[in-house]
């Protein structure tokens, strides 16, 4: 999520240092300037005035606390501000570092992973607690103290993307920070888990941390917290468990550990609290599957993010438009309302990341066909697929750690842990009293100027754009439908499970045609893709076909996929424009009961295409055509350069025709082909996909 | 987590003998004739089936002609690993069944939640064991007449390890009546439209995939599938007689050992094949 350009030369970076990394235990024991002298030599940042500023920085703020350092008594060579950030380690103890005032989150992160000697830092983050109490991510391309405001700069390092498969982590020291999270969770109440279970996880902890059972473990079991009401009989079991485990490795227990843990139903979800659109309370669960709706604890609903078109907010409600089912014509958009905006904020916030960073972790299973036995289902095996390529360059030997007896997990040291659960704002009672129902679906979700805080919409906005709309039009035949919208058709939360799933034909039609479709890239999370980046480019909502200077100001997040079903020819299908690579493949048979073309076309645009548009095409300097081909690709290349305002500009078109089976994974090839291109035009930006599919019933050869 | 074994992994089987009071009270509606003799006939295959056939501990609770739905002893309890939840039926008079079933379990060294009366702070809640069904990954809860929400609560704060998932029951009266498990990893379910929509319904919720076998007749859907302790697969179902169309779904289970089992009495009365028991798993685990 955090890194980058990132990983891969975070990776570089750390193979780079002048000294290997010492050992030294992971928890942030050892003084100040030990420390302080690790950094010093390790880290290649700043020139070594700065270094020296550092120093004599910890120096004098070891005096004061106060962040605010002036440096006129030292002449005005060096005016740099630096600050103290204290960062509660998930062992419990705390690790103090210095950045620069206007240090991006990124720059505590990074030192925090270094002082933890952890390469595989993409599933982990930076915590903020802000004035209301709620926990935070730190964007890591912000600035930390617009962030903090003027709150303490209090953090805590947490796991942000809980892997499905820890097994797939390449080094051990991941996998124990990980089994660290998870036990805070577990007697926090984040993890329920059965007495079963606990005595389970327990006993990994056991032999974790002590190694095999002695004599003195039963001693040592009343100290360590494994449960969050942990009694006797649970003390026995566990000590009964460990005692089986004779030899096991550290690493092995870890691991047992995390395997059991991660079947767990709550498993790395994280929860908000909300209500639906009737006002029933509800939770709302982020996780690497998708977003599950709890009621009581009981799932009453589940959106996997394929499924997921759009994910917007405004003021306290939060809302997502979901593909249609089976049977459905329609895309439906469901809201929920949070219990105050930045309630509504953090959760948009947490599902965009969550979306992107498993977005390439396996693929929904095929539409699930309810008459058939044989699995169509293929888990392709891979996983988030940056991270996974930068941690298979680790090359470093599993570095050397000790797992010590964690402060937080120990009776003595409770006042460390975290308090339980879910973000629980008391704010529902302050926001607007009872918006009416119709209000909260209705709410238009209109284009928007590039902003930073680009996904609220300001209410003259809507205004203008509801005006421009058709007006609605209320079926009164079926109550499950308030409204309908232009294409889409708002439906009630709770009825969703229950509806009719035949949508009556007196409907609004909705119209098929290709609309606009951007996304950002998000495979391209090497291009310091961070949140902010989100923020400029979400825009809820393009109903009608765009107009093309709408099109470069707005960026919305996700896109939508739409489905026509008439036959279309595809070159002409495919818009042409400058700056974009081009990608077509083709399924020839695919399993669905009526025979029918499918046509997808997803046009996907990065932040970097301004309002270009067409206004001064430029004068053509020179133009280029090449084509290679491989056994299952075809691809041509165009390449123009142009001179425009005397700025000279090159434009590369790519267009690559993938033919092959249903084997092929279309997001792998999509990001392999990106990921190509910008390896072959390092200095680039790709700043358009269009992807166009066909897919074929009949076993005819389309063309391509 | 512990406790976790594909589905289809038992040792034991608890039963209730027929009472004589069989069908007196018809819940399916009047005019159902039930043959009490012919009721018990079918019931004595079916344990037979399980503990000569699959190999299974029987255990028979004795029968009470005071209950005389007490043979649908699966509406009593909902079981996984080591943890029994006693259930709180619809009906006040079931509620009473629970005794000897308790009395049972408890000698067979399980961990029994109760769910409580309504002064005991159940509030209302009711759930029957017909209404959910354990997939082995997670447990769905039908929402029916039998079955409410918070009835579903209580079941997912008894079994935190899992994700339980609310349903609506389309197209039977319970949950079971329209599907259950074949396999580890297989559904059997009806080929109605109804059941087709609890089946869209699950679909959505879970995490999981699962096999779906679909039968045409409803009967057909509920059958009783056992991992037997040579990993022989058992799959107990209606006989060919009760489900004609439905015997070539059953056989495209490759290597399956099918057992036909009649349960044309306790179709009657709306209950099936897997209301006649109880499947424990005593293995010692971890």
């Amino acid at each position: 999520m955090t890194t980058d350009a990132g990983s891969e030369s975070d990776v570089q970076k750390t193979e780079a240092q002048p000294s290997p990394p010492q050992h030294f235990p992971a928890s942030g024991h050892g003084s100040p300037d030990t420390r302080h002298q690790y950094c010093t030599e390790g880290q290649s940042e700043g020139s070594s005035s700065e270094l020296q500023q550092q120093h004599e920085d910890h120096y004098i703020s070891q005096k004061s606390l106060s962040s605010r350092v002036s440096w006129s008594a030292l002449g005005r060579s060096h005016r740099l501000k630096v600050m103290e950030c204290k960062v509660t380690l998930l062992d419990g103890t705390d690790y103090t570092c210095t950045v620069e005032k206007r240090a991006k989150g990124q720059a505590l992160f990074e030192k925090v992973c270094d002082h933890l000697n952890l390469l595989e830092k993409d599933y982990f983050g930076i915590t903020y607690r802000d004035a209301e109490g709620q926990k935070n991510w730190l964007d890591s391309s912000k600035e930390i103290k617009k962030q903090i405001s003027t709150g303490p700069c209090n953090f805590a390092f947490s796991v942000k993307f809980y892997p499905p498969d820890p097994a797939q982590l390449s080094e051990d020291i991941t996998r124990y920070y990980l089994c660290l999270q998870l036990r805070d969770d577990v007697l926090s109440g984040r993890l329920p888990c059965s007495f079963a279970t606990q005595a389970v996880l327990g006993s990994y902890t056991l032999q974790s941390e002590l190694g095999d059972s002695d004599a003195d473990t039963q001693g040592y079991i009343s100290d360590v917290r494994l449960a969050p009401n942990q009694t006797k009989e649970l003390e026995e079991k566990v000590l009964e468990l460990h005692r089986s485990y004779k030899g096991m490795t550290p690493a092995e227990a870890d691991m047992l550990f995390l395997e059991n843990a991660k079947k767990l139903s709550m498993y790395g979800v994280d929860l908000h609290r909300a209500k639906d659109s009737e006002g029933v309370e509800i939770m709302l669960g982020v996780c690497s599957s998708g977003l599950l709706v709890y009621r009581d604890k009981l799932r009453i609903n589940r959106f996997a993010w394929p499924k997921i078109l759009k994910i917007s907010y405004k003021r306290n409600n939060f809302y997502i438009k979901v593909r249609p089912g089976e049977l459905e014509q329609f895309e439906s958009t469901i809201g929920f309302k949070l219990p105050n905006h930045k309630a509504a904020k953090r959760l948009w916030k947490v599902c965009v990341e969550h979306h992107t960073f498993f977005r390439l972790v396996s693929p929904e299973a095929p539409p699930k066909r309810f008459l058939s036995l044989g699995s169509k289902f293929r888990y392709s095996g891979r996983t988030q697929a940056q991270t996974r390529r930068a941690s298979a360059q680790i090359a470093r030997a599993a570095p050397q750690f000790q797992r010590t007896a964690s402060r937080r997990h120990t009776v003595t040291a409770s006042m460390d842990s975290t308090p339980a659960s879910v973000n629980h704002d008391d704010d529902v009672k302050n926001s607007k009293p009872a918006v009416a129902t119709d209000d909260l679906i209705d709410t238009a979700t209109p284009e928007k100027k590039a902003e930073e805080m680009n996904s609220v919409e300001e209410e003259n906005k809507t205004n203008s754009d509801e005006s421009e709309q058709a007006p609605p039009t209320s079926v009164t035949k079926y109550s499950f439908i308030k409204r309908i919208k232009g294409e889409n058709v708002f439906v009630k939360h709770s009825n969703l499970m229950l509806e009719e799933t035949d949508t009556p034909t007196e409907l609004m039609q909705h119209q098929l045609n290709v609309s606009e479709l951007k996304r950002s890239f998000l495979e391209m999370r090497c291009e310091a893709s961070g949140v902010n980046e989100w923020d400029r480019r979400l825009s809820s909502s393009p109903r009608l076909c765009p107009r093309l200077d709408e099109l470069s100001s707005v960026k919305p997040l996700v896109w939508s996929q739409e489905m026509s079903e008439e036959d279309k020819a595809e070159p002409e299908d495919v818009a042409v424009k400058p700056d974009h690579g081009v990608e077509q493949s083709e399924e020839p048979v695919k399993d669905v009961p009526v025979v029918q073309t499918e046509t997808k076309t997803i046009t996907y645009e990065s932040s970097e295409v301004d309002a270009n548009g067409d206004s001064d095409p430029g004068v053509l300097m020179s133009a280029q055509t090449i084509t290679s081909e491989s056994n299952s690709t075809t691809t041509t290349t165009h390449i123009t350069k142009t001179v425009k305002d005397g700025i000279s500009e090159t434009h590369i078109e790519k267009m690559i025709v993938i033919t092959g089976d249903t084997d092929i994974d279309h997001d792998q090839a999509l990001a392999q082909a990106i990921k190509e291109a910008k390896e072959q035009h390092p200095d680039m930006s790709v700043t358009k996909v269009v992807v166009h599919k066909e897919s074929e019933i009949s076993p005819a050869e389309g063309d391509a | 987590m512990a406790n976790i074994y594909p589905y289809g992994c038992f040792t034991h089987a608890v039963v209730r003998c027929i009472p004589e009071s069989f069908g007196k009270l018809a819940e399916g509606g009047d005019g159902f004739q039930t043959d009490l003799a012919k009721a018990q006939r079918q019931m004595g295959v079916l344990t037979g089936a399980l503990r000569q056939k699959v190999g299974l501990q029987l255990i028979e609770i004795p029968a009470d002609s005071e209950l005389p739905e007490s043979w649908r002893i699966e509406d009593i309890a909902v079981i996984q690993g080591d943890t029994v939840l006693i259930t709180r039926p619809f009906k006040q008079q079931r509620r009473l069944e629970a005794e000897a079933v308790r009395r049972v379990l408890n000698e067979l060294n399980l961990t029994v939640v109760e769910m409580g009366d309504e002064e005991g702070g159940s509030g209302g809640a009711t759930l029957e064991g017909s209404d959910v069904l354990f997939t082995g990954k997670e447990f769905f809860v039908g929402i029916s007449k039998h079955t409410n929400h918070r009835g579903a609560e209580v079941l997912a704060n008894t079994f935190k390890d899992f994700a339980v998932s609310t349903v609506p029951v389309c197209g039977g009266s319970r949950l079971k009546s329209i599907c259950s498990m074949g396999g580890p990893n297989t559904i059997i379910i009806s080929s109605s439209d109804g059941a087709k929509k609890t089946l869209r319904v699950m679909e959505q919720l879970t995490d999981h995939h699962y096999e779906i076998l679909s039968v045409p007749e409803e009967v057909a859907a509920n059958c009783i599938y056992i991992r037997g302790p040579a990993k022989v697969d058992y799959l107990l179902h209606p006989t060919a007689e009760e489900c004609p169309n439905s015997i070539p779904a059953f056989q495209r289970l490759t290597d399956y050992t099918l057992l036909p089992t009649a349960c044309s009495e306790a179709s009657k009365l709306g209950g099936a094949l897997s209301s006649y028991c109880l499947l424990i798993n005593k293995k010692s685990n971890y």
